[in-house]
């Protein structure tokens, strides 16, 4: 009890460092949506403690974080989580690859929603270049799973 | 068996959190005092949070300056010293003449400048996103800085703070796409908005006149007319001129005075000095009527920075209170006047 509460705490802090870390401009436009990849995941694996209000706290803490307009991580955190909720018994049950390909495809969803929020791009960066961290989202969740998996393994 | 358990979200949950994400967005477009006191209340935490992963770094320099080759510090001390006294000794002088023009100033409108009250901020975080390039500096609310505040370093105007928390306060670069700020255009006389584009060291000014002469290397100063920034200090410089002979308007397009690309310390001015009240619409009618007596009567009475919002670059939220003088002297050692 206390050691999973323990986890999902801890990963959520060095998923959070790991977004407003400090660094050059490809990490940031192209790094995995690491929050967001957290918070599913404990959604996925521990429903009955990480659920809607858990989604939304953290993204309005990365809306602070990242300085953007305030609830509107907020607003797609706590949507993506519902629908991750929703499908959770389908989702627990598939395998990494199938798992990472629903992941990748709610965060393009994700993504121009909130390119849309936003209102617009700028010149320099295209719609596929934005929506690269899907891609990226892709790759990162099967790593993540292992990842997590060795430290449930190890706190519990 | 947690497998077979459903956890499908109550829908009465999931629509109480959309709707107050929602109001959220609305407070913060409106500018509500609530939105910023969340942005503050969170903000503390997660400008703590880049203070504590930058910390590692400030130690490896800490750690290299202190392997330094002595002889090169002493070299470097003498430097200093040498360009200190130099700096004094023109400071000196420049105290002189602020006296001249403050009593000048006085003779012509009743009101004088004060020499800003700057609070050195090291850079602790960047954090860029297409709609806004800003920094996190280790100043924050415990040390005057408060949103709206202008930030300069050595060579001109880098940019403004958007929110101070605890732990930080951050601040957004002139550059960015959701900042504008009003210049006075060289010496022409002509005053309008600078805005930011979102691209590295690109502003642009639409739009003016083609009567006033623009050459490429004309440097823009800020006007003072939008009540946060000074009036006076240098903010860009014109480096492209696009003259559209079909629309009698020019269009530049102009570099940062200050170097954005390597930002270590700023200076923030906790008390922006001359930034005069806004203007009232009375006195604002009456020069464009020119009718010099109402223009006296107004001058003489005391203005009421309130009769009319300031001109505040789109993107920002809060009015800061340029005008309500502080007392200068508060004790903090970084305060230099």
């Amino acid at each position: 009890m206390r050691s999973e509460w323990l986890s999902i705490i801890s990963t959520s802090f060095v998923a959070l460092v790991f977004t407003l870390f400090p660094s050059n401009e490809w990490y940031q436009n192209y790094a995995p949506q690491w929050l967001l990849l957290t918070v599913l995941y404990w959604c996925i694996q521990e429903p009955h403690r990480v659920g809607l209000i858990y989604a939304w706290f953290l993204g309005l803490v990365l809306d602070v974080g990242t300085v953007g307009l305030l609830g509107a991580n907020a607003l797609l955190f706590t949507l993506s989580a519902a629908l991750v909720l929703g499908l959770r018994q389908m989702l627990h049950v598939t395998g990494p690859i199938q798992q990472a390909l629903f992941i990748a495809g709610l965060s393009i969803v994700y993504l121009l929603l909130s390119l849309w929020m936003q209102g617009g791009i700028t010149d320099g960066m295209t719609v596929l270049s934005y929506l690269a961290r899907a891609f990226s989202n892709l790759i990162a969740w099967p790593f993540m799973l292992f990842l997590f998996y060795l430290i449930r393994q190890r706190l519990s | 068996m947690a497998l077979f358990e459903s956890h499908r979200p109550g829908i009465t949950k999931l629509m109480i959190l959309v709707l107050l994400s929602v109001l959220f967005m609305a407070f913060d477009r409106a500018g509500s005092i609530w939105a910023v006191r969340i942005n503050t209340a969170l903000g503390s935490m997660t400008d703590g949070m880049t203070r504590l992963v930058q910390a590692p770094a400030q130690w490896g320099q800490n750690l290299s300056a202190s392997f330094q080759d002595n002889l090169k510090k002493a070299h470097t001390i003498e430097q200093l010293r040498q360009e200190n006294l130099l700096l004094k000794g023109q400071m000196q002088q420049f105290f002189d003449l602020q006296n001249e023009v403050n009593h000048l100033k006085k003779l012509l409108h009743g009101q004088d400048g004060v020499v800003p009250n700057v609070l050195l901020a090291r850079l602790i975080a960047v954090n860029d996103s297409p709609e806004l390039q800003s920094f996190t500096i280790n100043r924050g609310i415990n040390d005057g800085v408060k949103p709206g505040q202008p930030v300069i370093d050595g060579s001109g105007i880098v940019g403004q703070i958007l929110r101070s928390s605890l732990s930080g306060a951050v601040v957004v670069e002139i550059d960015s796409r959701r900042h504008a700020l009003s210049v006075s255009l060289g010496d022409t006389g002509f005053v309008g908005i600078l805005n930011g584009t979102g691209k590295r060291n690109t502003l642009i000014m639409d739009r003016i006149p083609e009567r006033y002469p623009v050459k490429v290397g004309d440097l823009l100063t800020s006007s003072g007319l939008d009540g946060v920034f000074p009036k006076g200090y240098p903010v860009a410089r014109v480096s492209q001129v696009h003259d559209d002979k079909s629309q009698a308007f020019i269009n530049i397009i102009a570099t940062p005075v200050a170097n954005l690309n390597q930002v270590t310390e700023v200076l923030v001015l906790t008390d922006p000095p001359d930034a005069p009240p806004p203007p009232n619409l009375a006195t604002e009618a009456a020069t464009t009527q020119s009718q010099p007596m109402i223009n006296l009567i107004n001058a003489g009475k005391p203005q009421d920075p309130l009769a009319l919002p300031p001109l505040l670059p789109p993107g920002f939220k809060t009015l800061p209170d340029a005008t309500t003088a502080r007392p200068s002297a508060n004790g903090k050692p970084a305060h230099a006047q």
